[in-house]
C-alpha cells in the first residue's frame, strides 16, 4: 500500500518536472501551499534566530515574507515608538556621552556649550543594539567621528607632542599611520537616536510605521532649527529600516519649512514590508539635498531599490557583502565601512565606478568617472556605482594613487 | 535508510501538499492573528483562479474593469518575483524593430534598427534642433496604444513646425493651411528660421519613433524581454547617429513608453559607456514593472541615464510602478491602480503619453502643475510642500522629488493654474479651493 502511494507520489513528481517547461505560464506553479507553509509565523523570527542562521538561510528567509508581503500589498504598518522610550546620546567631541530621550534630547543639546556651530551628525538607529554586529558597526562609527571632530584638538596636539595610539580606543587597523595628522576637518556634533532599540522583534520591524515614526523625529529637528542650528549643517543618517525613517523625517521638515536638510545617508535601506495604501514611502531623491545610500545585503534584509541620487552597491547587488556572517552583520556593514570613511585620511578609501554589476566593474564595462562612497561622496553625483569592499577591516581596496603616497620605494600597481 | 525510500517518502510529501491546496485555514484578511501568519497572507486559492499567461493578453486586458486588470498584473508580478520565474531571454531582432522618421510634410519615412543610422543620414538638416525619439512599448494594433502615439507625434509635428503666439510680423502665404483644431496654427519651418524667430518656448526639430512594441506579440515576450540587449543595441545607434550625422548628445531627448522607458534607461547607460557623455534628457512614460530580471544585476531606467530623467506614472498599481526611477516622478491622481476617465489598465497605461502630448503642444507647457507630496491625500488637504512644478516637456531640470497633481477624465487633460484662470477674468479672483471650503462651512 505504502509502495503504491510511493510510486504515485513519484509519477506526480516527475509530472511535475516536466511541466517546469512551462512553469513560466501558469501562476498556480510559482508559488505553491508547501512555498507558502515553509514562510515562518513572525512571532516565530527573533533577532537572535537572524544573528545565529547561516548567511544564505537568513537571507531567503527574508526575501520569502517580503514578497508574500508584496502579492498580500496591503499589510499596514502599525508600530510608533513612544519618544519617551527612545534613547538619544549627544556625543560631545572629547567622546563623553550625555543621555537623553527623543522627546527632550533638542533642549539638552542646546544646553551643550558650542553645539550645532559646525557639523550636525543624527544617526537613526534601525538594528537593535544588542545585537553584536550592531553594537559593534556603531561603536565604530561614533568613534571616527569623535575622531574627526575632534581632530582639530589632536592635530594642535601632535604638533606639541607624541600620541600614543593607546591614548585611543582603537581595537582593529582602521586608524591611518600618520596621514590623520594633516587631513582636513571641521568641528561638529553627533547626536544618536537609538530607534532600533525600540525594535524588540522581528514583527515591531515588520509593522515600523516609518511615515508617522519620521515625521515625529522630523518635528524634533524643526524645533533643533528653530533655536538656532541652521538645517544646511544637518547630515542625518539612517540605518536599515531607519533610513526610510530618516527619509520620512526629511519630507516632514520641508512640508513644514519649506526648506531641505542638506543631506540624507542610508546605510543599507531595509526592504520595506509594510505600507499604507496609495502613498509613496521610503528613502528617495528629493528628500534632502543630496541622498546617498549605500546597500550592502541587497537580496537580503536589505534592498535593490534606488534610494538615493546615487546609491553604491558594494560587491554588485547580490545576497550580502563578502565577510557578512548572517543577515544582521550584513546591513551592519554599511554603517562600517560608512564609519571608515569618517575617519581623517581615509576619505577616499572607497572608489567606486557607475556600472550596474560587480561583473562589469571586474570588466571594466562601466560607463562613467570613478567615484568615492562614504563621508566625502561628491555632491553632483547621480546614477548607481559599484565597488569592491575586503571581508575585514579595512575594508576599502584603496586607490593606487593614495598607496603611491604613502611608499617611497618603486610603486607597484595593485593589479 | 534506505534512499529510494526516504526520496519516495518525500516524493509523498510533496505531492500531497500540492494535490491538496490547504483547505479551512483561510481566516478573513484583517484580523489581527492573520498578520503573524505571512502563510495565511495568501490565499492559495486565489492562485489558483489566475489565467494562465497564455489568456492574459491586451485584449482581454481592456476587456475588465480597470481595477480587475491592475489587480490581476499586479498579482502576477508578485508571484514572479517569489521564484524569479522569468528570465529576460527574449531579444527581439534589430531588423524586426521597425520605426519611422516623421518628415516635415508629415509623412512617415520608415526604417528598422539596422537602417535607421543611413536613413538619417538621407535627411536634409536632421538634428539642426533639438530630436525626439519616441519608443513605444506596446503593440500598435491596439487602438488605445495607436491613438496616444498618434497625439504624440501631432503634438510633435504642431511643436517642431509653428510659433505659438502670432505676432504682426508673421506673414502668411496662401499657401499656408490654417488649421484651427484646438487653436492651431501652421507656419513652415523655413519661414520660421527666415524670420530667425526664436521663442524660448518652442524650437524646431525631428521626431523619430521606433516601434519596439510591435515586437512584443504577447504577455510571455512583454515579461522576458531582454532590456539589457535591446537597450544596448538602440544605445549603439544613437552613438552611431552622433558620429555619423552629427547630431549632438545634448540635442537628444529620448522618450520610452511602459517597458520600453526601461530600454531608454539602458540605451542611455550604452550611450555614455561609448562616448562618456550623457544624453541630455529621458523621459519615462508610464515606465512599466519589470517581470524579468537579469541576476545580480542592477537594471531599468534609474536616474543618472541622462542629465535629466522625469517619470509620469499612470497605473502604479497596475501595468506601471510605484517605483521612483527618475530624479523627478510624477504621480497624477497620486499612486494608484489607474487615472481618472480610464476604463482599463491599458487606457490608464497610454495617459501618461496623452498628458505629456498635450504638454508639448505650444502654449500647453503648463497645463499640469504639480505639488510636491507623498500622496494624492496629502496633495488635496494643501499638506504638500515647496515649490509648484510643471509635469510634461516643460519640466525643470531642477527638481528633485516625487509630484503629485490632479488632472481631468477627458482631454484637455490639464487641470491649468488658478493663475491662469485668474488672467481671463477681470472680476475679483476667488481662489477655487477656498470658495469649495466657503460652500462647505454655508452648508454646514
Amino acid at each position: 500500500m505504502s509502495l503504491r502511494l510511493c510510486l504515485l507520489a513519484c509519477l506526480l513528481v516527475a509530472a511535475q518536472a516536466s511541466k517546469d517547461a512551462n512553469m513560466q505560464l501558469k501562476p498556480t506553479r510559482w508559488l505553491t501551499s508547501s512555498d507558502l507553509e515553509s514562510v515562518p509565523s513572525l512571532n516565530d523570527i527573533t533577532w537572535e534566530r537572524l544573528e545565529s542562521q547561516p548567511l544564505e538561510q537568513g537571507a531567503k528567509l527574508i526575501e520569502k515574507i517580503y514578497h508574500v508581503s508584496q502579492i498580500k500589498h496591503d499589510l499596514t504598518p502599525s508600530f510608533v515608538p513612544s519618544p519617551s522610550n527612545v534613547n538619544v546620546w549627544i556625543v560631545k567631541s572629547n567622546g563623553q556621552k550625555v543621555e537623553a530621550k527623543l522627546n527632550n534630547y533638542v533642549e539638552i543639546a542646546k544646553a551643550q556649550p558650542g553645539f550645532g556651530e559646525d557639523e550636525v551628525t543624527i544617526v537613526l538607529t534601525g538594528l537593535p543594539q544588542n545585537s553584536q554586529p550592531a553594537k559593534k558597526a556603531m561603536r565604530k562609527l561614533v568613534q571616527a567621528y569623535v575622531q574627526r571632530y575632534n581632530l582639530q584638538q589632536l592635530q594642535k596636539n601632535a604638533q606639541e607632542q607624541q600620541i600614543k595610539s593607546t591614548d585611543y580606543d582603537y581595537t582593529s587597523s582602521e586608524e591611518q599611520a600618520d596621514q590623520w595628522k594633516s587631513a582636513k576637518t571641521s568641528s561638529g556634533d553627533l547626536i544618536i537616536i537609538d530607534l532600533g532599540s525600540t525594535l524588540t522583534n522581528f514583527k515591531r520591524y515588520a509593522m515600523l510605521d516609518v511615515a508617522n515614526t519620521g515625521a515625529m523625529i522630523g518635528q524634533t529637528l524643526i524645533e533643533l532649527t528653530n533655536k538656532g542650528v541652521p538645517q544646511e549643517i544637518i547630515h542625518l543618517i539612517g540605518q536599515g529600516i531607519a533610513a526610510h525613517v530618516a527619509g520620512a523625517a526629511g519630507n516632514k521638515f520641508t512640508a513644514e519649512t519649506g526648506h531641505k536638510l542638506r543631506r540624507i545617508t542610508g546605510l543599507d535601506p531595509a526592504k520595506l514590508l509594510s505600507k499604507r495604501p496609495q502613498t509613496l514611502v521610503g528613502l528617495s531623491r528629493g528628500d534632502a539635498d543630496f541622498v546617498d545610500a549605500i546597500h550592502t545585503s541587497t537580496f537580503a534584509m536589505g534592498s535593490p531599490i534606488r534610494c538615493g541620487d546615487v546609491d553604491f552597491y558594494p560587491n554588485g547587488p547580490s545576497v550580502a557583502v563578502p565577510g557578512s556572517e548572517n543577515v544582521i552583520e550584513a546591513v551592519a556593514r554599511a554603517t562600517r565601512y560608512f564609519a571608515e570613511s569618517v575617519r581623517p585620511g581615509s576619505e577616499r578609501n572607497f572608489p567606486a565606478v557607475p556600472a550596474n554589476s560587480l561583473k562589469q566593474y571586474k570588466e571594466q564595462d562601466g560607463f562613467g568617472k570613478r567615484a568615492y562612497m562614504g563621508l566625502q561622496t561628491d555632491f553632483d553625483l547621480r546614477g548607481d556605482y559599484i565597488l569592491e569592499v575586503n571581508a575585514q577591516s579595512p575594508f576599502g581596496k584603496r586607490s593606487p594613487a593614495l598607496k603611491q603616497a604613502a611608499y617611497h620605494g618603486v610603486h607597484r600597481s595593485q593589479n | 535508510m534506505n534512499p529510494l525510500r526516504t526520496l519516495c517518502v518525500l516524493a509523498c510529501l510533496l505531492a500531497a501538499t500540492v494535490a491538496n491546496p490547504q483547505a479551512g485555514s483561510h481566516r478573513r484578511s484583517n484580523s489581527l492573528e492573520n498578520v503573524d501568519q505571512p502563510s495565511n497572507w495568501v490565499n492559495p486559492r486565489e492562485i489558483e483562479q489566475l489565467p494562465s499567461l497564455q489568456q492574459v493578453n491586451l485584449k482581454k486586458l481592456q476587456e475588465m474593469s480597470l481595477e480587475e486588470g491592475a489587480t490581476l498584473l499586479d498579482k502576477l508580478y508578485h508571484l514572479s518575483q517569489f521564484n524569479h520565474v522569468f528570465k529576460p531571454d527574449y531579444t527581439p531582432e534589430p531588423s524586426q524593430v521597425k520605426g519611422y522618421i516623421v518628415g516635415e510634410r508629415g509623412q512617415k519615412i520608415e526604417f528598422n534598427l539596422n537602417t535607421l543610422v543611413q536613413t538619417v543620414k538621407r535627411q536634409q538638416r536632421f538634428g539642426d534642433d533639438e530630436v525626439t525619439i519616441f519608443i513605444q512599448g506596446l503593440p500598435e494594433n491596439d487602438s488605445q496604444v495607436q491613438k496616444a502615439t498618434r497625439k504624440l507625434v501631432n503634438a510633435y509635428q504642431q511643436r517642431y513646425n509653428l510659433q505659438p503666439y502670432p505676432t504682426t510680423d508673421v506673414d502668411y502665404s496662401s499657401e499656408e493651411q490654417r488649421q484651427r483644431g484646438s487653436s492651431e496654427e501652421q507656419q513652415s519651418r523655413q519661414q520660421r528660421r527666415r524670420q530667425g524667430d526664436d521663442k524660448e518656448d518652442t524650437k524646431t526639430g525631428d521626431l523619430i519613433v521606433i516601434q519596439l512594441g510591435n515586437a512584443l506579440e504577447d504577455f510571455e515576450q512583454y515579461a522576458t524581454l531582454n532590456i539589457e540587449r535591446i537597450g544596448e543595441i538602440i544605445g549603439n545607434r544613437l552613438v552611431e547617429l552622433t558620429n555619423t550625422v552629427n547630431v549632438p548628445q545634448e540635442i537628444i531627448h529620448l522618450i520610452g513608453s511602459g517597458p520600453a522607458a526601461h530600454v531608454a534607461g539602458v540605451a542611455g547607460r550604452q550611450f555614455t559607456r561609448q562616448t562618456g557623455h550623457k544624453l541630455r534628457r529621458i523621459t519615462a512614460l508610464d515606465p512599466s514593472k519589470i517581470y524579468g530580471k537579469p541576476e545580480d544585476q542592477l537594471t531599468g531606467l534609474a536616474r543618472g541615464d541622462a542629465d535629466f530623467v522625469d517619470a509620469i506614472h499612470t497605473s502604479a498599481y497596475g501595468m506601471g510602478t510605484s517605483q521612483r526611477l527618475a530624479n523627478v516622478d510624477f504621480f497624477p491622481n497620486g499612486p494608484s491602480t489607474g487615472v481618472p476617465g480610464a476604463d482599463n489598465v491599458v487606457e490608464a497605461s497610454m495617459r501618461a503619453t496623452r498628458y505629456f502630448a498635450e504638454s508639448v503642444r505650444p502654449g500647453n507647457e503648463r497645463n499640469f502643475p504639480a505639488v510636491a507630496a507623498s500622496s494624492y491625500q496629502e496633495y488635496k488637504q494643501n499638506k504638500g510642500y515647496g515649490k509648484r512644478a510643471y509635469m510634461g516637456i516643460a519640466t525643470d531640470y531642477d527638481l528633485q522629488g516625487d509630484y503629485m497633481l490632479q488632472v481631468n477624465s477627458k482631454s484637455p487633460f490639464g487641470r491649468s493654474t488658478p493663475a491662469q484662470t485668474q488672467a481671463g477674468y477681470h472680476a475679483v479672483h476667488q481662489p477655487w479651493r477656498q470658495s469649495a471650503q466657503g460652500a462647505a462651512s454655508r452648508r454646514q
